[in-house]
């Protein structure tokens, strides 16, 4: 096992190569954790997770998670953790006025940011920071400030990423209340959790609606309201996102991967990624 | 001989002081000195992505800003940061990727672009 931590001022970059680990009720700051090969397990709030490569998980600062590597393959893993000070502090100076952060400069320190806790797609700009950043830490590199820059890019990436996943969707639902919104989405993106972290496995809808605390009814209804797709068209671009990631990572024969990413035959494989990627997976690869 | 490489060449009023800046501030390599005749001498540097940047020193400077390529955006402006340099950008994204913008102690305007293909990711 291969396990770095870097401390950024208060903040704090983790690298891990791990078949075998355990951390347990990891808490008090705020966490991004991502995976760049393999899978890793977590137990947050009663929740079973299962994060794989292209997602990320953010936890709140008040959270308390145990996060487990038990793979055949190594397992390498990034967690920024960041200071609650550092996220209210970039919290309140993205939507405080000019003229309040002048007079108020300290009023960061009365309230921490509460995000609403979920698998994300590792996707955009976030990735290629994190990349960066990853890469300046395998070099050795230890400029608190220049981590520190790009720890601060991350939040803004992160942001953006919460905008266009949450903010946005919540408000694509149709309901006139926002607290039911809030709600509605909340458990939605418990449903959307379960699907990426079983992604792999034959999941039936009634589990899925029942893990969202929603009848299948409401549950597809409102999916289909916030995400554009339902959850079956979900499930499939998983499959289908993962299946890239294979082909592109590894040499395993595209049967294989088929096995792995859960579709149950390979011409209905083929037929979809070509359908949605406009290209053979054999060409892609 | 990696005929791929680009050469980009910029007009500047003082080539040391230029020089300076972009080896020392920006973090570039000085690849070779040359002397073209019937002019002054001229500086190549290496930049990030491998091309080249040819100093000329010229009685005038560029008229647009000069756009060049970088591999990571952030650190660059951290560098710039550090050392202080007027009238640089905080780092903006955009659809291409990631730029910033200074100028160079001539007053020549550059943007620094790292490039960064969404498609895949």
């Amino acid at each position: 096992m291969n396990y770095q931590r870097t401390p950024v001022n208060k903040n704090e970059v983790i690298i891990e190569s791990a078949y075998d680990s355990f951390h347990p009720e990891i808490s008090g700051r705020y966490a991004i954790d991502m995976i760049f090969s393999g899978s890793a397990d977590y137990t947050a709030a009663n929740r079973d997770l299962t994060l794989f490569s292209e997602n990320f998980i953010f936890f709140n600062q008040q959270t308390t998670y145990t996060k487990r590597i038990n793979s055949p393959v190594k397992v390498r893993s990034m967690s920024i953790l960041f200071d609650p000070e550092f996220v209210s502090d970039f919290d309140y100076s993205r939507r405080a006025k000019d003229s309040l952060l002048l007079d108020d400069p300290e009023n960061h320190k009365k309230e921490a940011p509460v995000f609403v806790e979920a698998i994300y797609p590792l996707q955009g700009n976030l990735k290629f920071n994190l990349l960066h950043l990853k890469k300046h830490i395998d070099h050795g590199n230890t400029d608190s400030l220049m981590l520190s820059s790009y720890l601060e890019h991350c939040l803004i990436n992160y942001y953006e990423i919460y905008h266009s996943e949450v903010t946005s969707r919540e408000a694509s639902l149709k309901f006139l209340s926002h607290t039911t919104k809030s709600e509605i989405l909340r458990r939605l993106s418990i449903a959307r959790d379960y699907i990426i972290s079983n992604y792999n496995k034959n999941i039936c809808l009634d589990d899925i609606a029942r893990i969202a605390c929603l009848s299948v009814n409401h549950f597809l209804r409102t999916f289909k309201q916030a995400y554009q797709q339902s959850p079956h068209q979900f499930l499939t671009s998983i499959r289908l996102q993962q299946a890239k990631y294979f082909l592109r990572n590894t040499d395993y024969p595209i049967n294989e991967i088929v096995d792995i990413v859960g579709f149950e035959c390979p011409s209905s494989f083929i037929r979809l990624f070509r359908n949605s990627f406009q290209v053979t997976p054999g060409r892609y690869r | 001989m990696d005929l791929e490489q680009k050469y980009k060449v910029v007009y500047v009023t003082d080539l040391q002081e230029s020089l300076d800046f972009f080896l020392t501030k920006l973090g570039l390599k000085l690849h070779e000195h040359l002397d073209i005749p019937g002019r002054d001498r001229a500086a190549v540097l290496q930049m990030f992505d491998g091309d080249f940047l040819m100093l000329l020193q010229n009685e005038e400077l560029e008229k647009v800003p000069v756009l060049l390529y970088t591999d990571d955006c952030l650190r660059d402006h951290h560098r710039l940061s550090v050392e202080n340099v007027m009238g640089l950008t905080a780092p903006m994204y955009s659809p291409e990727g990631v730029t910033i913008a200074f100028p160079d102690p001539c007053g020549n305007k550059f943007i620094l672009l790292e490039k960064r293909d969404y498609t895949d990711t």
